[in-house]
């Protein structure tokens, strides 16, 4: 199932709702979610400020988002709500050239489903995994990963880089929000 | 009727704040800014210089897998959806 309402504009306003507000009750209610318009039926969320610095257990890192949406007509009078592009972000410096990215959530939509389009993690920058007659750089490739969800960025955050949450039960939070994704937006490809 | 509504929605939203301490989020009906606006300002924020030329230094390889260019090349991607159509 998929998102579907009167007009463009009706279909960013729900989207952004729910992303604003996971990432407000769980996270930070000072960095605030802006759309950011390229055309009346295409946008991007993303944080105003750019990227938001939280305190982890490698110190402080950067956290950076970008969700790229289209409202296509499928009747005049109905617009769907697809998910076109993301990236999802962490790295230890903030918006620099060099970056240092820690991890690097990535999809973007390719009628043509090349493998390096497809959902995928890129792990740090330059890391070598030494092999017997050779070595791999990790931070390359495209390892393949499911549509990632902000609730599993931010999940991910509080449960393995001990970031703090605004909240003591933001598991459940997370769970319900996650729900009402599935239920009501539940992007394909 | 409708000001009794907002009156009433406020209410709600203050007595949640209070209880919870989940401040629920603005939702804006027009977008925040428009992406020609939001590239120039980042581009002269983050490189000191224009769009233009911060895409002449992206096309050159110079901006490598920078938060700079994952969002010049985010941009130029979302461009190129027109109306439900891929522009190849």
């Amino acid at each position: 199932m998929s998102l579907v309402r009167r007009s463009a504009r009706e279909c960013f306003d729900a989207w952004r709702k729910h992303v604003a507000s996971v990432i407000a009750s769980t996270l930070t209610k000072d960095q605030q979610v802006g759309r950011v318009e390229v055309s009346p039926t295409v946008e991007s969320l993303e944080f105003r400020a750019g990227a938001v610095p939280l305190k982890t257990t490698v110190g402080s890192v950067y956290f950076h988002f970008m969700q790229g949406l289209r409202a296509k007509a499928v009747t005049n009078r109905e617009f769907n709500l697809e998910l076109m592009k993301y990236s999802y972000r962490l790295q230890i410096r903030d918006i620099s050239v060099a970056g240092e990215p820690l991890f690097r959530w990535e999809y973007e939509f390719d009628d043509q489903g090349k493998h390096t389009t497809r959902p995928h993690l890129h792990v740090g920058e330059k890391v070598q995994l030494e092999l017997t007659n050779s070595t791999l750089d990790i931070s390359r490739i495209h390892l393949p990963t499911g549509l990632v969800t902000i609730e599993a960025i931010l999940r991910f955050l509080f449960s393995e880089l001990q970031v703090k949450p605004r909240c003591r039960d933001w598991l459940d939070l997370l769970a319900a929000s996650e729900r009402s994704y599935y239920q009501h937006f539940a992007f394909g490809f | 009727m409708a000001v009794m509504r907002e009156k009433l929605s406020g209410l709600w939203n203050r007595a949640r704040e209070a209880l919870t301490g989940w401040v629920v989020p603005s939702c804006d009906v027009a977008a925040d800014e428009s992406a020609d606006a939001r590239l120039e300002r980042l581009s002269y924020q983050w490189l000191g210089c224009s769009a233009a030329e911060a895409y002449n230094r992206l096309d050159a390889g110079e901006l490598g897998d920078s938060v700079v260019a994952s969002t010049l090349r985010h941009y130029r991607f979302l461009r190129s959806l027109d109306d439900g159509q891929r522009i190849r």
